[in-house]
């Protein structure tokens, strides 16, 4: 057995939230008046029935008949046995992998693009805006307005609109507006271009822009879209683990050990493992991992964000060079984990203990990619390989212990648009980048004054 | 994030102050803290290396600025 089909009428029926069932509750987010964020604040940027979602406390959540007419297009997603991969490892593991790559975006993030593109149009919004960077947000959100009759205007990142040509051409072949930002058409963008006319940009700029058009539409039928971080993002993406406990149970694979997704706002990982934490919540025994990369990490050396940092199990120094060395200083390939923030509903997760978050070097991922490749067929997308080398590492370890284990990872998206990465790495231009623990030491030294998010758990994991 | 190689330049110089992951991502190659020591004060360097707010909060500050300039 390799793959597991559902029919399309065993394709779940309702979303999973997490935020129901965390040990600890969610605090809500704090307005600049002290007070909680009120759903008013933020109807300006999305309509109120994504608001509710937001906000909502329900665990489970309908799925519009209408958003599962369009899901079917590629869903229920294959579950897949990596028997060659296993093979290659000589491992007694079982590893099994949700294929989000066969969407027609070729990643998971249509999952969340399609509810949001339908809840909007329910709501008479007729245009939606966003930013992206690769643009691998901008074209799944491109592709979802162009099934449900949207206009979308995707303000992508000047450097990489021009570094990054193919998905730009996906989605105006969607029939997205796909923009260089910064760009002439908003204030946000005339200010930055008045200052420095050859800016290469940054995805700062261009969520100020997205925003700002939404915002400033006298119509009101603008809003802006996100496609990582927030809980309804997370929610819309639980279909993925939720189809994946319908597989596994239909091959007898009653037991889970192990479930791992790469994280870098959190979505495609929330999406894999929210169903199984909240297994965990109930008493099963699961390694839940979300892997990151060492360069950036975000959950497993967070001195910056909250107060939980596993400091003990650092990585090796690295020579540093000089600031005299800066103009030869290799470039970082800045993939799609390097994100500045993770979801709440993970950072909690992980701060309860629920999950275990890893960091995994770069030079280690893609070698575990090729391995992949060459093993299982599939070209994954770079972000996906953090997970594979979580994976590869887990076998290992099952080897080592003689035990069989059932590995389970979302196979987040297909790397056929990043070759020039593999590129990078074939030819030896990478390398591996953590931040050195004496630097992080004394960057914690520099904040120490700053408030720190407050670590609230129960202590039962 | 932007899906290729990027120079330590466009970090430094992303918008009126640093990329706030510069420590993070360039410390293994560059003196980062030299750098930034040279040309910020503390107060600018706690602002760089400062967590980002909850993504709610930014966008409601996107919101009153983009609803500000409109006026």
């Amino acid at each position: 057995m390799i793959k597991v089909l559902l029919d399309e009428n065993e394709i779940p029926r309702q979303w999973y939230n997490l935020a129901a069932d965390l040990p600890t509750a969610m605090l809500p987010p704090l307005g600049p008046d002290g007070n909680p964020v009120t759903p008013d604040a933020l109807a300006p940027v999305f309509p109120m029935n994504l608001i509710e979602q937001e906000v909502s406390q329900e665990r489970w959540i309908t799925i519009p008949e209408e958003v599962l007419e369009i899901l079917y297009k590629w869903r229920p997603s294959p579950l897949c046995r990596a028997t060659s991969l296993e093979k290659a490892l000589k491992t007694p593991a079982r590893i099994y992998y949700k294929n989000e790559g066969v969407s027609p975006a070729g990643s998971h993030k249509p999952n969340t693009a399609v509810p949001q593109a339908w809840y909007n149009k329910q709501f008479g919004i007729e245009k939606l805006t966003t930013e992206t960077g690769a643009g691998q947000w901008g074209s799944a959100l491109s592709f979802a307005c162009a099934l449900l009759g949207l206009k979308c205007k995707v303000y992508m990142v000047r450097i990489s609109f021009e570094q990054k040509p193919f998905r730009k051409l996906m989605m105006q072949v969607w029939g997205g507006e796909c923009v260089a930002s910064p760009s002439t058409l908003t204030k946000a963008g005339r200010d930055i271009l008045a200052k420095d006319p050859n800016t290469p940009g940054s995805l700062g700029i261009a969520i100020s822009e997205a925003v700002e058009e939404a915002v400033t539409d006298a119509g009101g039928k603008t809003r802006y879209s996100l496609g990582s971080v927030l809980n309804h993002v997370m929610l819309h993406q639980t279909i993925i683990g939720l189809e994946a406990k319908k597989q596994l149970a239909k091959i007898g694979e009653n037991k889970v050990d192990i479930v791992i997704g790469c994280a870098g706002g959190g979505s495609n990982f929330a999406g894999i493992a929210f169903p199984f934490v909240a297994d965990k919540i109930n008493g099963a025994q699961i390694d839940i991992i979300p892997v990151e990369p060492s360069s950036c990490p975000t959950l497993t050396r967070a001195p910056f964000a909250y107060d939980h940092g596993d400091v003990a199990k650092m990585t090796p120094l690295l020579p540093m060079y000089s600031l005299g060395h800066e103009f030869v200083s290799p470039p970082i390939h800045a993939g799609g984990l390097r994100y500045h923030g993770m979801a709440p509903l993970v950072s909690q997760a992980a701060v309860e203990g629920l999950i275990t978050p890893r960091a995994v070097d770069q030079l280690h991922c893609y070698e575990s990619a090729l391995m992949w490749a060459r093993t299982e067929g599939f070209i994954p997308a770079p972000e996906t390989s953090h997970a594979i080398a979580a994976v590869v590492e887990e076998a290992i370890k099952a080897r080592e212990e003689g035990k069989e284990k059932v590995i389970l990872f979302n196979w987040s998206g297909h790397g056929l648009m990043d070759l020039l990465g593999y590129d990078a790495f074939m030819s030896g231009k990478l390398g591996n980048y953590p931040l050195p623990e004496e630097e992080l030491q004394r960057s914690i030294k520099s904040i120490e004054g700053l408030p720190k998010a407050e670590a609230r758990k129960t202590g039962r994991w | 994030m932007l899906g290729h190689l990027v120079s330590f330049r466009y970090c430094r110089s992303l918008d009126r102050l640093p990329c706030r992951r510069l420590m993070q991502c360039w410390s293994s190659q560059i003196d980062v803290r030299a750098y930034l020591e040279g040309r910020y004060s503390a107060q600018e360097i706690a602002a760089i290396l400062a967590p980002p707010p909850p993504k709610i909060n930014q966008l409601l500050e996107l919101v009153r600025k983009a609803k500000g300039d409109a006026l």
